[in-house]
């Protein structure tokens, strides 16, 4: 393994930790972003699918143990980076506008929360009757904007 | 015959996914068995050591309204005491009269709520103290105001609780006035009431009414108070009526708390166990 792939593995341990300790505590009406789903988007324009793959199962089963949701944040995630890699990696030749990339993370979030919360319904923990539409939708624009603006921040 | 690697070759990702993915359904289905429980005690000590710091800028937060809030309770609960300074007098008189013993008072433990989860997904609260303190599994959590949730999980030094607002909560209650008991529940719809099940239509109830545990629990002492009632309905179909509550708790912003050291009277217990293999 070289030196590249062990800094990936680290970050992937900033993004989680920056998830448990700050964004999970600055939600509003129940909304939270998601950092390591940042990180995993971010992640699919270095790596290959295999270890992008493995890296979402791998965050999401550390987030699942720490937040006692068993499960669901690996599942979710690792399908996401499954059916999206290809599209998400397709646009490392572009130079982005900050427009487009919140219209990525966007839609990688509704189909993120959407699938996430499905499981949690599945898993019984949770009822679908709950503000679904404001946490799935609330949710994932939240993300998008913080996507936004670590792009913005990244490009300065 | 060759078999064909480069295939398999090409749907690698996909295969691992797959396998992936199974083993988070495995987990999904099997987070409740006995396999998973230390693991969840682990879980809970190294989230509730990560987050202790932010929970002293919780309780810091709340600090304010915490106090004027407890001022506000400090004047209604002197006024409360001069009168029932004068009914305990006349109380003791009658018992005296009556030869009934002093009924003990139940030991409380002073917690800190040290993590806290309401997004409506496996909504649970993380408390500092856990076995080395003396919590069991099933013992309640409460504070000034009333019920926060019950024990589930402990490890030596924290303790994991289930609030009111989780959909595995149950406790029985009764309806302050009335002998009719229920089952206090949240059916998961929204973070402003729960819901007293299996009340009969003929007892009355009106909005304002206190709910309170009926102590026929094996875990909970009586008249913890849990809320006020709201409304009622009947349920189609059954002799029986809905009762929901408005929590006196507001688990949003609860900070710290006490555990109920109430134990388990091992002779019920036996009885219910004996009972369960009997009919279960």
């Amino acid at each position: 393994m070289n030196k590249s792939y062990w800094l990936d593995i680290l970050g992937g341990f900033f993004a989680l930790a920056l998830q448990l300790l700050m964004f999970r505590h600055l939600s509003f009406w129940g909304i939270q972003p998601d950092a390591v789903l940042l990180y995993l988007i971010w992640l699919t324009s270095r790596q290959s699918r295999t270890t992008c793959i493995i890296m979402a199962a791998g965050t999401g089963l550390l987030a699942d143990i720490l937040l006692d949701t068993w499960g669901i944040s690996m599942f979710s995630k690792t399908l996401v980076i499954l059916l999206s890699y290809k599209i998400l990696n397709s646009q490392i030749e572009n130079i982005l506008q900050t427009r487009e990339v919140f219209v990525i993370v966007v839609l990688m979030s509704l189909l993120y929360f959407a699938v996430y919360f499905l499981m949690a319904s599945f898993a019984g923990i949770y009822s679908l009757d709950l503000y679904f539409w404001r946490y799935w939708i609330g949710s994932s624009i939240y993300t998008a904007v913080l996507g936004s603006l670590f792009y913005m921040l990244r490009a300065e | 015959m060759r078999l064909p690697f480069s295939k398999i070759g090409e749907i690698k990702d996909q295969l691992i996914t797959v396998g992936l993915l199974l083993t988070a359904v495995l987990m999904m289905v099997a987070r409740n068995d006995d396999a998973f429980h230390n693991l969840r005690k682990v879980s809970i000590s190294t989230l509730s050591y990560l987050e202790a710091p932010l929970a002293n800028v919780r309780v810091y937060r709340t600090a304010l309204q915490t106090n004027v809030n407890l001022e506000r309770q400090n004047i209604l609960l002197q006024d409360e005491v001069n009168r029932l300074r004068s009914l305990r007098e006349e109380n003791e008189a009658l018992r005296s009269l009556l030869e009934l013993q002093t009924r003990s008072e139940i030991p409380l433990l002073p917690v800190k709520i040290v993590a806290k989860s309401l997004t409506g997904i496996n909504n649970f609260v993380t408390i500092n103290a856990g076995t080395a303190d003396s919590v069991r599994t099933g013992m309640a959590v409460v504070n000034a105001d009333g019920l926060i949730g019950q024990v589930t999980i402990v490890s030596e030094n924290y303790a994991q609780v289930i609030p009111f607002f989780n959909k595995q909560f149950r406790t029985s209650a009764h309806v302050e006035g009335s002998r009719a008991y229920g089952i206090v529940s949240w059916n998961s719809d929204n973070f402003s009431e729960l819901q007293l099940s299996y009340v009969p239509e003929t007892i009355p109830v009106e909005p304002g009414m206190r709910v309170t545990t009926s102590g026929t629990s094996l875990n909970f002492p009586p008249n913890i108070p849990i809320g006020e009632v709201i409304r009622s309905e009947q349920e189609p179909g059954k002799e029986t009526q809905r009762i929901f509550i408005r929590p006196f708790v507001s688990l949003f912003t609860v900070a710290e708390g006490h555990v109920v050291l109430f134990s388990r009277s091992e002779e019920l217990e036996n009885l219910e166990n004996q009972w369960r293999l009997l009919f279960e």
